[in-house]
């Protein structure tokens, strides 16, 4: 009952006029961020982050809300109208959205995309209201060294889930948590790795690496597969709607799939690109015409969007409770939420009710107003596809830079953009995921900190470690999450040897 | 990293590459640490220890992907295709765009401060432009830096509160 009235609380604060227009303007930026291909909504919410600066926390977080769910709405039409993906999560919806278009369906596309991101969006809200209270309060239990244990399973899940190679996935994980041992330790006050730079002593902002790596990563990227002149792009459609029959075929998979969606977005690394391919996975299994698939069913499209759209509000609960965002967007909004003086953890539910709820609230609000934008103003939004990728790089450029001097008004933060930029796209180049590298630049302070601590509490024992139940659980799911790819893999290479 | 006697892909040509520098960052960042002052408060050692740990996996896991990459180059078979000449041209170029816009960001670093945001800006988004559309394109280049600067400006000065730094003399 309390999280209900919290939440009813919430909604007079997201209905206030002026955090409806900076939900509104944020979900119609998001979408244009989200149009271009190779920008996903972890680069859109970055590189407008610093619109948010002056504003207060909670209409911070709620425009910030608004270019999230705009960002996925505008990976879907590129994917839908271009095959182009914005990121990962939006790759699912290439596999039927686009023949669909070709079809001359693009009409019906892009209304089933907005109403399964809708609900998804929607069923996936209730679920967080029901769940995040209770974590946040499971949470409160844990001390230093079930934090330890935390992180370690939050990094061992995400840099194992590298599909090609394991090994690559822990190598950027280490370098990662390397990168984050630069600046003043903050128990003993020594100076570790700063190579006598002023600017360096407060450490390297997360916010950097990640614009940095998405940003300028991607534009750097852009450089080889640049489209030529102007895409051929329908920009004029009819009603923008899907008949009944259509209607049918889609309900039961998106209901379906924002559960689905939900818990997986919740686990750390996984997220919506897994949360989007399982969901069409899925419903290509359940469905009664699975050869249907890839060749423009609608059903094809509906189940990855609503999972998609899911997961990403199930990965704000890791973030908000724990201190370990689940995605690259909650990554960028937890940094957000730092920058504005909140530290996200179970403490955060009950010092920041009405940021939490507030914030809650605005992803109902931001889901109708997407998708009363999306749906009439398609054909407009399109018409940014038009602008050559050319041209829109360089601004993205633009925007990456004055983001990084608004975060910390220095100056150095550009080499350190240009460094980070140049080794995202080195990564990209040598196939080690990125994922890992954030996550360990955002968590990698802490985890240590909270290793030395428990050590401390402990004189110097590890046994601490191993000392609550929660702890031996924690530590059981690194085991699997590291071990059962190499078991699945071995049981794969035996049964192809005989 | 050039090994005439075996024939590499190019996925494992970066991997190779991606190994050996795990292996020497791992190894520098080992020494660093070393070097680094012992804590004046509680255990003098106690900053060491993590990074310790993460130097020597980091070598660990270089040395592990480097046998992986030498084990896989030795069942490539002699008869794959290794497109040495055609893809060395798009890289270079390639690889020359991403230097300029390096240097062209550092330039923006250097100036930034100097002349003013509006300036600094109209200067690098110009340049990066010309490195994305070349000559033939000017107008749309100028008017793209011009207005970006002049919008970003005002909307960060006067609207968010953000301040950017002024142009000398002229005080905007």
């Amino acid at each position: 009952m309390d999280s209900i009235l919290q939440l009813m609380h919430g909604f007079t604060v997201a209905l206030q006029p002026m955090n409806i227009m900076w939900v509104t303007i944020g979900g119609v930026l998001g979408t244009i961020i989200g149009m271009l291909p190779g920008l996903g909504p972890a680069t859109g919410v970055a590189v407008l982050l610093p619109l948010t600066f002056s504003m207060g926390p909670v209409a911070a977080l709620i425009t910030m809300g608004g270019v999230y769910y705009g960002a996925m709405y505008g990976g879907s039409r590129a994917s839908i109208l271009l095959n182009t993906p914005g990121d990962g999560a939006a790759v699912a919806a290439t596999f039927d959205g686009y023949p669909m278009t070709k079809q001359g369906r693009a009409e019906a596309a892009l209304a089933i995309s907005a109403i399964a991101s809708f609900i998804g969006g929607v069923i996936a809200t209730v679920f967080m209201v029901l769940v995040s209270v209770p974590v946040a309060r499971f949470a409160i239990k844990f001390g230093a060294a079930e934090y330890f244990q935390l992180y370690v399973f939050a990094l061992a899940a995400t840099a194992s889930m590298n599909k090609g190679n394991r090994v690559k996935g822990f190598i950027a994980m280490i370098i990662g948590l390397m990168i984050a041992t630069i600046g003043i330790d903050a128990q003993s006050g020594v100076k570790r790795f700063t190579f006598g730079i002023l600017e360096l002593q407060s450490g390297i902002d997360f916010l950097i690496v990640i614009i940095a790596i998405f940003a300028l990563g991607e534009v750097f990227k852009s450089f080889k597969n640049i489209r030529e002149g102007k895409a051929n792009i329908q920009k004029d459609f009819g009603k923008i709607w899907i008949s009944r029959k259509e209607w049918k075929r889609s309900v039961l998979p998106i209901l379906r799939s924002a559960p689905l969606g939900f818990f997986i977005g919740a686990l750390p690394g996984a997220g919506g690109t897994m949360a989007s391919l399982m969901s069409y996975n899925n419903e290509r299994q359940l469905s009664k015409h699975p050869e249907e698939f890839g060749e423009g069913a609608i059903e094809g499209l509906a189940a990855p969007e609503s999972a998609n759209n899911a997961a990403s509000v199930g990965a704000m609960i890791p973030m908000l409770t724990l201190g370990i965002p689940g995605s690259g967007t909650t990554a960028v909004m937890m940094g957000a939420l730092m920058i504005l003086g909140l530290k996200p953890g179970p403490l955060l539910f009950q010092q920041q009710p009405t940021i939490i709820w507030g914030l809650i609230a605005s992803m109902f609000l931001g889901n109708i107003i997407l998708a009363i934008v999306n749906i009439p103003l398609a054909g407009g939004l399109v018409r940014v596809l038009s602008v050559p990728p050319k041209i829109l790089y360089p601004i993205v450029l633009g925007l990456s830079f004055v983001g990084a001097y608004a975060i910390s008004y220095s100056v150095m933060d550009f080499y350190i953009l240009l460094i980070f930029g140049v080794l995202g796209y080195l990564m990209g180049k040598a196939k080690i995921p990125t994922s890992p590298l954030i996550l360990a630049v955002i968590v990698g302070n802490n985890m240590e900190q909270s290793f030395r601590r428990a050590f401390t509490i402990s004189d110097g024992t590890l046994g601490i470690f191993f000392s609550s139940p929660i702890c031996i659980v924690l530590f059981a799911l690194t085991i699997i999450s590291v071990g059962y790819p190499l078991v699945k893999s071995a049981i794969l290479a035996a049964k192809n040897q005989s | 990293m050039k090994q005439p006697s075996l024939q590499m892909t190019d996925a494992q040509r970066s991997s190779t590459i991606a190994a050996v520098f795990c292996i020497t960052l791992g190894v520098i960042y080992c020494i660093m640490t070393s070097l680094l002052p012992q804590a004046a408060v509680g255990m003098p050692n106690a900053p060491k220890v993590f990074p310790y740990a993460l130097g020597f996996s980091l070598t660990g896991l270089g040395i592990g992907l480097l046998i992986q990459q030498i084990l896989s180059i030795r069942q490539n078979s002699p008869k794959t295709e290794v497109k040495e000449k055609s893809e060395t041209v798009t890289v270079d170029y390639h690889t020359k765009q991403i230097l300029l816009t390096v240097a062209n960001g550092v330039l923006y670093a250097l100036l930034f401060k100097k002349l003013g945001y509006v300036l600094s800006t109209t200067l690098f988004l110009g340049l990066e432009l010309f490195l994305f559309n070349g000559k033939g394109k000017w107008k749309v280049v100028l008017a793209v830096s011009v207005i970006f600067s002049l919008f970003i400006y005002i909307l960060f000065n006067k609207l968010l509160g953000v301040y950017l730094p002024m142009m000398p003399v002229v005080g905007f």
